[in-house]
This record gives C-alpha cells, structure tokens and sequence, in this order.
C-alpha cells in the first residue's frame, strides 16, 4: 500500500492536499473538492484559473458524451415486473444468472390445493360470497342487463346468476392480485413456457392472440406479469393472464373462459354476446376501473384494468373487436 | 422505508445504474443482465437499506460494481486480468502535467465529443467506471471510493490516467485543426 493511502486512511479517507502535485491540485479544485481551491491559491500557480476552467470543461464534456444513454423501455418493463414478483427466498443458486421465474414445483403444489378447495366448495356459496363480494365493492362493477339484447332480441343477460357471478369475480380476483403480493407470487408464473402450457391445459388449446401476447406483448409497452389457471363461472376452463402497463404503472388482467361444449346459453350465457362486440361496462368506465368482455372463437376475454389507460394497448394485443357496446345496469 | 417506496426509489436510478452497467460491460444484453442482477440483490437486501447511510443511488452502484468484478473474477478464476481491483495499491504519484500547449478558450467543444467518445470507449472499464461516476453522476472522490471499494488515492490515480489520455486524444484533435 503506498504511502498516500496509508495517509488516506490515517486521515479518515481526506486527501492530503499539501502533498499533492500541482495538477492533482488543479484537478481537485476544478473538481470542487473541499480545501483544494484555498490550497492553490496559497500554492500561487500563474495559469491555475484557466487550466481549473479546462477541466471543468472536460468534465462537462465527458459528462454530456457518456451521459446521454437512458435504460431502454425493455429493461425498465422487466426490472418493474421483477420488482413486482421477485423471489426474496434464497434458494436461488448465487453461481445462476437470477432471473424471476417461479419455481414449478411450488405453482403446481398451490394450483392442485386451490382446484380442491374449489372442487370442495359448493356453486350456490360459491355465488353467494361473489355477489357479496359485488356487493361490498359498491356494485360499481355489476351491470345487470345489456341494453342492447332488448333491441336486437338477443337473450337478456339480466338475470342470469352465472354472468353475475363471472362479472363479480373477474373484477375481485383483478383487484386482489393486482397488488403483487405473496399469494400472487405463488400462483402466478412468468415463465412463457410453462404459461403456455397452463394455457393449453386449461383453454383445451390456445387462442392464436394470446400466444403472441405472451411473447410480444413488450413492443406495445406491457409487460407480461404472469399466468395462472382459475375458475371463471360459467366457463370450462380458464387462465387469468396478467399484464404490467409500464407506461402508467399499473396491473391490468385478462381473463381467458373456453366455453363449455354443449352448455345452454342459460348455463353458459356469454354465449349470447355477438362475436365481433366488446361490451363495456358504463358504470365501471365512468369510474375510472375498465371492465370488457367479448367472445371469439369458441372463448371468452373478460378484461379488468385499474386504468383506463393501457386498455387499447391490451384490446390490440388481444385483436379485441373494434365494435364497442354498453352495457346497462338493470334498474 | 416500505417496499413500494423502496421500489419506487430504486427504479428512479435505473438510468443511472444502465449506464454505469454499459461502462462496465460495453453490450447492452450483459448490461440489461448486469440491472437486473443487481436490482434483484437489491431487493433481496431491501430491509438493510436504510443502515447503510448511503443514499439510494450510490448503493445500487456499489452492487452493481461488486457484482460486475465478482462474475468478472469467477469468469477469469484469477485477479490478473483487473490488478487495478484487485490490488488497491495502485496509488503512484501523478505526475505533474504542463498545461495543454494550445489555447485552452479556442477549443470548441462542441466538435470534440465524438473524439472524446472514441477515447472513452478505448479506456478499461475501471477508468471508464471512475470517470462516469465523476462526469455524469457528479460524486465526489470519497463518494466514488466508497462504492468501488478503494481509497481516494487509487480513484484520483484512475481519473489521472483516464483524463491525461483524453487530453492526449483532444491534443491529436487539436494539432489536426492546427491549433498547437
């Protein structure tokens, strides 16, 4: 260790400003180190302005050619979602490259406890906590009819229990996972391959969008945060993918229902919304919480956003159909 | 500090930390892995934060340059390749340089950022990693030997180096302008 750093450390980590060479000086003054502008003048170099001015400017300048580069949206999206999902457990191998992958085995363990708790539970309660859960959130998320299926013929959806319950759910299970916390870390995986594979599992096969959701949803400035199997009512299967706005910071879910094979329109009564429409909730875009629905090829999209903004990004992803309806709440 | 507002504080510096990863990797994909690595030990150590009496930013680039030397370390199975970091000892007295023989006011700085870019970029990561945190993130030197873990006197050493050879690089510029 050379004798400046023993006198670096004697000294607290303080330069010591008496044994320094005049341009060390210069340079210490110019970089506004405390003492080093008293120390030159006291030392009375002719040239010590112009050349501090120097190195001021060559800081400036170093400064304006390596500063310039910001963090590319990509990384900013991924140490986001990270942020929102990241394994805090140690059982990562410090030799690996740490990447935010959930571990297979603990998914599959807590996907099989929550299908038997489900399996377990019987519809009618399971109807009745999800109108209590409406209920609870003001009902701001319930519409009761379609105002459309009066004029057109279509059957109403008004007072089909089943579609309640699948409006209610979609909007509870969105709000409780969208705060990112331990049960979602749980549940949700962001590995694309095994989210695929939950998909086809879940779906009987897989929506030709989603699969490009998954893997390119980055362009469009949404992060993929994750998927997970759930139980929309009223569905066969279903997934409930989530996405990470980055442009406004906020969670946005969308919930993928394969319609039942042979169910009744009473049984399965979004199979009575037209193909082609996306009904929206007025009373949830009024309040800023977005809700939407449509049908495509043999599925249903149930999306559910705390933003209004991300929803034409996700609408995109998800080729969404163009048409817009309304849905009334039943007085 | 709770976990949102250390998230929020952490994300703020990302800039920041992307750039001081570039410097160090020169490839944006070892960079990208480079943030994440250290963001995720970040998290990891969240809950000791406000200990360390370091300000947000400059934690983050101690991680960053600890984790960046340490893969680099396991990588090479030997010091030889960084002695710089390895050996903190690397304190020789700078010498005491004249100044620039041209006229310092006349040089137009604004023509010379593409020679100083190529000069950076042939510097070792070491002395680009000192010179970004001096240039861009304005630390002082004690602040810069905290996070690269070595004393004052090897940082003023390094940014000796690192500035003598981007003087020597606008000097070539300027005896090409036929300013000396």
């Amino acid at each position: 260790m050379g004798d400046r750093d023993m006198n670096n450390k004697a000294n607290g980590g303080r330069i010591d400003l008496q044994r320094l060479p005049d341009a060390a000086l210069i340079r210490a003054a110019a970089d506004g180190e405390a003492g080093a502008a008293e120390a030159l003048r006291a030392r009375g170099i002719t040239d010590a302005h112009a050349r501090i001015a120097f190195e001021a400017s060559l800081r400036d300048a170093v400064g304006r050619v390596m500063g310039h580069a910001s963090a590319p949206s990509s990384l900013r999206a991924q140490v986001i979602a990270m942020m929102h999902h990241a394994q805090l457990d140690d059982h990562a191998n410090a030799d690996e490259p740490m990447r935010f992958v959930e571990a297979k085995a603990r998914h599959d363990a807590h996907i099989a406890e929550r299908d038997a708790h489900r399996r377990r539970m019987r519809p009618g309660l399971r109807r009745g906590i999800a109108l209590a859960a409406v209920t609870a959130l003001g009902a701001g998320a319930v519409w009761m009819g379609m105002q459309t299926s009066t004029q057109t013929g279509a059957p109403s959806l008004g007072a089909n229990a089943s579609f309640i319950d699948a409006l209610s759910f979609v909007r509870h299970e969105h709000d409780d996972r969208a705060v990112f916390d331990a049960q979602y870390r749980n549940t949700f995986t962001v590995n694309v391959d095994e989210a695929v594979g939950i998909a086809e599992r879940e779906l009987g096969s897989m929506p030709t969008c989603l699969a490009k959701a998954i893997r390119g949803c980055k362009d469009s400035g949404m992060v993929f945060a994750g998927l997970s199997s759930c139980s929309v009512p009223g569905g066969a299967g279903a997934v409930h993918v989530m996405y990470w706005s980055v442009p406004d910071e906020s969670a946005v879910s969308l919930f993928i229902a394969a319609d039942p094979a042979g169910a009744s329109a009473t049984e399965c009564p979004t199979k009575t919304l037209k193909c082609g429409t996306s009904y929206v909730c007025p009373k949830s875009r009024a309040a800023g919480t977005p809700l939407q629905v449509w049908r495509q090829d043999g599925f249903t999209f149930y999306l559910a956003a705390g933003h209004t903004e991300p929803v034409p990004m996700v609408r995109k992803l998800m080729e969404a159909p163009a048409r817009e309806e309304l849905l009334e709440p039943m007085s | 500090m709770d976990r949102a507002t250390f998230e929020k504080l952490a994300v703020e510096h990302l800039d920041a930390v992307h750039r001081m990863a570039m410097q160090l990797t020169k490839h944006p994909d070892a960079a990208a892995d480079l943030v994440q690595e250290t963001y995720l030990k970040a998290l990891r150590a969240a809950d000791s934060f406000e200990e360390r009496g370091k300000g947000m930013r400059a934690w983050l680039f101690t991680i960053l340059h600890n984790t960046f030397y340490s893969d680099l370390r396991k990588s090479q199975r030997g010091p030889t390749a960084v002695p710089e970091f390895f050996e903190a000892s690397d304190t020789e007295d700078a010498p005491d340089d004249a100044a620039p023989a041209w006229d310092l006011a006349s040089l137009d700085w604004d023509h010379v950022d593409e020679r100083l870019k190529r000069a950076i970029d042939d510097l070792s990561p070491e002395h680009r990693e000192v010179l970004l945190l001096w240039g861009v993130e304005g630390l002082k030197y004690r602040e810069i030997s905290e996070i690269i873990g070595v004393p004052i006197g090897t940082v003023m050493s390094r940014l000796h180096r690192a500035r003598k050879i981007l003087m020597e690089s606008l000097e070539e510029f300027a005896a090409e302008l036929g300013w000396s």
